[in-house]
């Protein structure tokens, strides 16, 4: 059986841009026109390299002398050996060179891309859309609205819906050549109905065990929201799981602290509200009532706070007067 | 409807200097009266003529680059070299003297340092000391000036910077809408004349100009002559101007807080019913209430409103005026939302009562605390945030505001603002606002009892 040669050049992400064969060693690389493969890269030699068998039968790559010479993840080497995977920089190209015997990974499942699963899943984001809409506006509805006013509402949520969807499969069509839009919809909508039902478990949680410090802090859990959102619309475009976590993750925190700043240099307090706002119907109430002496203590306690909040501030003042009057 | 008492100074801060000095020497010259003319002078070209030489204009200027910053009048004390005029005229000179300081100009023009005595904030007066004598035009008495309704006063002072100016005007009554009296003056008192002398036809000093109601039409203010004259009495040719003022007012903030907190809570809250609820109230010659009532056919929910306010203040500062209450109760009901959404819309009503936004130069930022509370078979959710005062202790504002937790399709959401006032004061207001609070018994259950 004869033997052939393949060598891919790559681009950066990894995909193949070009592929040569060959069925006879060695193959030279460079720029001029006496070579095999003519790299059109100004930061490779006019000889560059020469793929070859070596001493142990197995395919090679050897520099011929040249500037930049041969970088394997980064760093300069004369030779490299190649098994298949090895990817070796010449200047800024990057090559993979495969024989045929090289063993290509088993067959994907086509399940999870499937098209009636795409359609589903559009689908899905647009009653979850439609309903949440719905539901909003209904909720909101205080001055007896006109469908019209329903309808109006719906579209404008599937625009925006619509929007963020598209911005993330235009940046997925870019980077992995499919645009998932379907997909990148079903997130938004998933993401979009989480955030709502947070809000809503948060005002009934608050009302219902007079939890005030739930809506105290509710920014945070949103976020919290919005990262995983954001890691899964991620994950359709690039499959470096491990990588989006952390960058999700760190982006969260990095969030949740500025908004925690941002509180303490409004308020001198770190809750995002002075005060839990939330109303809901009297059935909802779980937790007891107190007494107006129960309540004229915490008043009374709070003056302990207030009487503190001032000498911070008076500190602060004096503080911020003898900097700038030396 | 607004009733506003804004104090004179705070049109004369937006004037444009500029267009003031061009305009006034201009208009000097139309004052003196012209030798050609050979009429009877009358009652307001003689005084202006004797006056002249003790009035003043008092200007606060900006220490770096001595623009001027606020503009107002004064006037001589017999022949001494204290001169009267009104604390907001001076009050930047009390509470930043690093950064402002005060000059005079008379009408012929001259120009010199001021320099402040003394201070009374309630009243809103102050005395400056001049390197000038005054002529002995303005006197005054210890016994205030015997004045008649329809009597005619006379109104002195700079206004707008323009130019000096004296109006004609009635004297109509006093006015005890705040807890210090006033002079109703029906006629012209326009920003800058502030701290102007108002005299009688025979030249007892009557009053110091000090406001007009914005709404009204020639509904002017004057201070009464006693109170200068007991703070002009409390200062000897030895007085020395206090290194810093803000104990001072601090300490006549205390006073004046105790003297109003004492008169607001001497008899029960007064009570009015909106819906099944009870309210407190507090009527009286000092705070005034309204009602106001919401039953469009195109909204899904009617509201009652009450409103209780003082319609004066203590003026501190532009940015601080204190020592008033309002209160502000809405009840709301509908039957047209399921309790969910009407929940929802009333816990929209319920937000933002507090501004949180900016740190404030004068008070701190607030501190809350909030609970669910039952009294008197109502519940509600009630939330009480207090400042402090930064540049005077023991000086708090006070906000109480309260949801109604009870009633599906009915709620009540109340507001109570107090400013100015001492911790335990504030404190016991709060308390007995909230004890008026109450919930009629449901009628259908009466019945059944009988």
């Amino acid at each position: 059986m004869s033997l052939f040669y393949f060598v891919e050049i790559l681009n950066h992400s990894g995909d193949v841009q070009a592929r040569h064969k060959f069925s006879e060693l060695p193959i030279r690389l460079g720029r001029n026109y006496s070579n095999d493969i003519i790299l059109d890269d100004p930061h490779t030699a006019a000889e560059h390299a020469l793929i070859e068998l070596n001493a142990n039968g197995k395919l090679h790559l050897r520099d011929l002398g040249s500037q930049n010479r041969l970088k394997l993840k980064g760093k300069a080497h004369s030779q490299a050996e190649l098994d298949g995977d090895t990817i070796v920089q010449l200047g800024r190209t990057l090559i993979r060179v495969r024989d045929s015997q090289y063993i290509v990974n088993s067959e994907v499942s086509d399940s999870s891309h499937s098209h009636w699963q795409t359609w589903l899943m559009f689908g899905c984001a647009i009653a979850m859309l439609c309903a949440l809409s719905l539901i909003t506006s209904w909720l909101g509805d205080i001055a007896n609205n006109k469908v019209s006013d329903y309808i109006m509402d719906l579209i404008k949520w599937l625009m925006s819906a619509a929007a963020w969807a598209g911005i993330w499969a235009l940046a997925n069509r870019v980077f992995s050549g499919n645009a998932n839009f379907g997909r990148h919809l079903f997130t938004f909508s998933c993401g979009i109905v989480a955030l709502d039902l947070l809000d809503h478990i948060y005002a009934v949680l608050g009302f219902a065990f007079s939890w005030e410090w739930f809506s105290h802090y509710q920014s945070h859990l949103q976020i919290v929201v919005v990262a995983i959102t954001i890691y899964f619309h991620l994950r359709l475009i690039n499959h470096k799981r491990a990588m989006l976590k952390i960058i999700c993750a760190s982006l969260a925190v990095l969030s949740s602290g500025l908004i925690l700043m941002n509180n303490y240099q409004k308020t001198n307090q770190y809750a995002d509200s002075l005060y839990m706002n939330e109303v809901l119907p009297p059935v909802v109430r779980m937790s007891r009532n107190h007494s107006l002496a129960e309540f004229d203590k915490s008043i009374h306690q709070l003056k302990a706070d207030i009487d503190a909040e001032r000498e911070k501030a008076l500190k602060e003042k004096a503080e911020k007067n003898t900097t700038t009057n030396p | 409807m607004t009733f506003l008492r804004l104090p004179l100074l705070f049109a004369c801060l937006t004037f444009p200097a500029f267009a003031a000095t061009s305009s006034s020497s201009a208009n000097l010259p139309a004052e003196q009266p012209s030798p050609a003319q050979v009429q009877p002078s009358s009652t307001a070209q003689e005084l202006y003529t004797a006056a002249q030489n003790d009035l003043l204009q008092i200007r606060v200027l900006l220490k770096n680059g001595h623009s001027q910053s606020g503009v107002g009048s004064g006037f001589l004390i017999g022949t001494s070299n204290l001169v009267i005029t009104n604390f907001h005229v001076v009050s930047k000179m009390a509470l930043e003297p690093e950064t402002y300081f005060g000059e005079f100009k008379d009408t012929h023009g001259k120009s010199g340092a001021i320099e402040l005595l003394a201070v009374d904030v309630l009243h809103d007066l102050a005395v400056v000391r001049i390197n000038r004598l005054g002529t002995g035009f303005f006197k005054l008495t210890e016994t205030p000036a015997l004045l008649n309704q329809g009597e005619h006063l006379y109104s002195l002072g700079n206004p707008l910077d323009l130019g000096f100016f004296i109006s004609e005007g009635t004297y109509n009554g006093l006015s005890h809408r705040g807890f210090s009296e006033q002079i109703m003056f029906t006629g012209p008192v326009n920003p800058g004349m502030s701290g102007g002398p108002n005299v009688k036809a025979d030249g007892q000093v009557a009053g110091v100009n000090v406001a007009h109601r914005r709404d009204g039409e020639l509904v002017s203010f004057l201070v009464p002559a006693i109170y200068a004259q007991q703070l002009f009495a409390r200062i000897t040719p030895e007085s020395k101007p206090p290194a810093d003022f803000k104990p001072i007012i601090g300490e006549q903030l205390l006073a004046y807080q105790s003297v109003m907190m004492d008169t607001l809570l001497a008899t029960p809250l007064t009570h009015k019913n909106l819906g099944p609820y009870t309210v407190p109230v507090r009527e009286s010659e000092q705070v005034r209430c309204w009602g106001s009532s919401d039953t469009k056919g195109e909204k899904t929910y009617n509201t009652d409103q009450i409103s209780c306010r003082m319609e004066s203040a203590i003026y501190v500062s532009d940015d601080l005026q204190t020592g008033n209450i309002s209160i502000h109760h809405k009840f709301t009901q509908t039957d047209k939302l399921n309790s969910l959404r009407f929940a929802l819309l009333m816990g929209k009503f319920f937000s933002n009562r507090v501004n949180n936004d900016t740190k404030d130069e004068d008070v701190t930022t607030s501190r809350c605390t909030e609970e669910f509370i039952g009294n008197n078979n109502f519940s509600s959710r009630a939330v009480v945030c207090v400042e402090a005062y930064q540049k005077f202790s023991g000086l708090y504002n006070f906000l109480l505001f309260t949801t109604s937790t009870d009633e599906p399709l009915m709620n009540l959401q109340s507001n109570l603002i107090i400013n100015g006032t001492s911790y335990e004061n504030g404190k016991k207001f709060i308390s007995q606002f909230l004890q008026g609070l109450s919930k009629s018994k449901p009628t259908a259950a009466i019945q059944e009892a009988n």
